[in-house]
């Protein structure tokens, strides 16, 4: 949309530059001072192209990376490269009559990073769900679980309608993993730029309740390089 | 003499005023730090939330703010201060140009503040206790691999910090990483001939108290005068005449045996300032420079102003003495070896002066503990109201 008259900032900052231009070519001034102008004017330019926000709308599936750190994209190729791999491992029966029932323990952060690894077993946990193999039990929910069933015995529910206790599914398996990490910076020695490497490991398994065996496991690991300017504005 | 010169003049007069005003730590800083002192920790908080603190000492609010809101309890505002302070410390972990022409045209105030090693450390040593004291050991973990980090870097400045390595190693145990935590008990064994404490197991229990007392010395400005328009400026640290507290601890009626690591902050502090020594000392010489360049070219054109210049310049070198001053000047870490149950138990910190040598501060907790675990207890002494 064009703003009318000096409305627009950028307009009236552009016409201001051009007055101080038809200025300096108007007077006798030093080539100090034409130096100082063209600072002045290269600041302004620099501050009318800088000072602008902006916001932008990200594909999740594009990877995205600022630096070397944990990202969502990172999440996305962990949850990704886990899920095929337990969907098609041979040693957990999947038939139809026996979907196996999980029940998730979590992911233990041992990285550098405060990384919220609840996220990562959240999208497991959706995608072998909505791959219609695996049931999952509800551990967060537990207490409320307790609290809404005595609720209902408590006699303001009626009998007909309550839940029938001892229906509750036995977990065949536990779902958990490790989240590592290494970091390395380079020494500061006399260079323009400052390496970091960042190493990701990310083990998952699942082990069967009953033999306490390890039934499946894998791991992703991502290994990232990123650096940034030792010197700046 | 022209209009130009005059205005030059004048300039010059402004400018020296500005770099003068620039050299003191915030204002409302120096207030919190008082309060602070003083034990009105709520004032000092409301203080630090309200204030308009200029970008140079952006970190050293975070810093502040993050130290008294842990000294009130208040121990997630305190995470949120120290993880913004992380932040900032990264941001600021490069060469500024323009913090480094700032500071070579007027004096080290000009620029950010961007901590000592020692202070960096400590941002992770307070968050390791903000996540203990909020039961989660995970998250002081993190902080402990943080520090590590940062142990590897500048071992040479941090290695005496005994308190925040036992901290560390009992980061990683409450975690249950015990390869990190025995990594950390044998490092403290070979630098310091501390025997390694057994690990806790699921019958036994420990109190841990956390002793935070005293103030850290400040920096103080020392002066070299070359000539009578060169002056050298720079911050160190007085020799320090705080000792460590003394600490006794009773359950129920029982004098009870523990363990203790004492740092006294300001001897790392002192390190950490003595290794930027060089870079300090560069950036002085380029600085004389400059500004004798710069009374110099006005004296060719002006003798009176020259000398005017000459002798605000030489006035506005000032040592930069900004540092985490909300700092104890001691962190203790008591460990009491506790049988599982309920246990009255009590804290006598005591001054370690042979002139006053008096209860300091005294304290009783009524402790509920299970078998295997481990709780933390963080007390601040030297604060004027608590005496």
């Amino acid at each position: 949309m064009t703003m009318p008259g000096n409305s627009n900032p950028n307009i009236a900052t552009t016409m201001t530059i051009s007055k101080n231009i038809q200025t300096l070519q108007a007077s006798k001034v030093s080539k100090f001072n034409h130096m100082i102008a063209l600072v002045g004017l290269f600041s302004m330019a620099v501050l009318i192209t800088g000072c602008a926000s902006t916001t932008r709308t990200l594909d999740p599936d594009v990877e995205q990376n600022y630096d070397a750190s944990y990202s969502f994209s990172d999440k996305k190729q962990i949850v990704r490269t886990l899920t095929d791999s337990l969907l098609s491992s041979p040693n957990v029966t999947t038939e139809t009559s026996k979907k196996p029932v999980v029940i998730v323990y979590g992911v233990d952060n041992e990285t550098s990073e405060h990384i919220n690894t609840g996220g990562i077993t959240d999208d497991i946990r959706l995608s072998l769900i909505k791959s219609g193999e695996y049931r999952f039990l509800n551990r967060k929910q537990r207490a409320n679980l307790q609290q809404e069933t005595d609720f209902q015995y408590a006699g303001y529910v009626p009998p007909e309608q309550r839940v029938i206790e001892g229906r509750q599914l036995g977990a065949n398996y536990i779902l958990s993993g490790t989240l590592r990490s290494i970091k390395k910076k380079q020494p500061k020695q006399w260079r323009l730029n400052r390496k970091t490497m960042v190493y990701y490991s990310m083990n998952m398994e699942l082990t069967d309740l009953q033999t306490g065996e390890i039934s499946w496991a894998d791991n992703v690991e991502i290994a990232r390089e990123a650096s940034r300017p030792i010197i700046g504005w | 003499m022209s209009v130009f010169h005059q205005k030059k003049k004048m300039g010059f007069c402004c400018l020296a005023i500005l770099m003068l005003q620039a050299c003191a730590t915030s204002s409302a800083l120096q207030v919190a730090r008082d309060q602070f002192r003083h034990g009105s920790t709520t004032d000092a908080l409301q203080t630090l939330s309200d204030a308009d603190v200029s970008n140079r000492d952006q970190l050293l609010l975070y810093l502040d703010k993050g130290l008294v809101a842990q000294a009130s309890g208040n121990y997630s505002d305190s995470m949120t201060a120290f993880e913004r302070a992380l932040e900032l410390v990264e941001e600021l972990d490069y060469v500024s140009i323009r913090d480094q022409t700032a500071s070579i045209i007027s004096s080290d105030w000009a620029a950010r503040y961007g901590g000592e090693i020692s202070e960096k450390l400590w941002i992770h040593t307070f968050q390791m206790l903000n996540f203990l004291l909020l039961n989660n050991p995970e998250g002081a973990a993190i902080e402990a691999r943080r520090a590590v980090a940062l142990f590897e870097e500048h071992g040479d400045i941090l290695k005496n910090d005994i308190f925040t390595r036992t901290l560390m190693a009992l980061s990683f145990e409450s975690a249950g990483q015990l390869n990190g935590a025995r990594v950390e008990y044998r490092k403290l064994e070979e630098d310091f001939d501390l025997p390694q404490p057994e690990l806790l197991d699921r019958n036994t229990s420990e109190l841990v108290f956390i002793v935070a007392s005293g103030f850290i010395d400040p920096k103080l400005p020392g002066d070299l005068f070359i000539s009578y328009d060169s002056r050298i400026s720079f911050p160190y640290y007085a020799e320090s005449f705080q000792q460590a507290p003394k600490a006794y601890v009773t359950v129920g009626e029982k004098q009870a045996d523990f363990s203790r690591a004492d740092t006294a902050l300001v001897s790392i502090s002192q390190r950490a300032l003595n290794k930027r020594g060089k870079s300090i000392a560069a950036r002085q010489a380029l600085r004389l420079a400059a500004k004798h360049n710069i009374a110099d070219s006005i004296e060719d054109q002006d003798e009176l102003a020259g000398t005017l210049v000459k002798i605000l310049l030489v006035a506005i070198e000032q040592a930069d003495t900004r540092s985490w001053e909300s700092l104890p000047a001691y962190l203790t870490l008591l460990r009491v070896p506790m049988e599982p149950g309920k246990h009255s138990v009590s804290l006598d910190v005591l001054v370690n002066d042979p002139s006053i040598s008096s209860i300091d501060h005294q304290r009783v907790f009524d402790v509920d503990i299970a078998p295997g675990q481990r709780q933390y207890k963080l007390i601040r002494t030297g604060i004027a109201s608590q005496q």
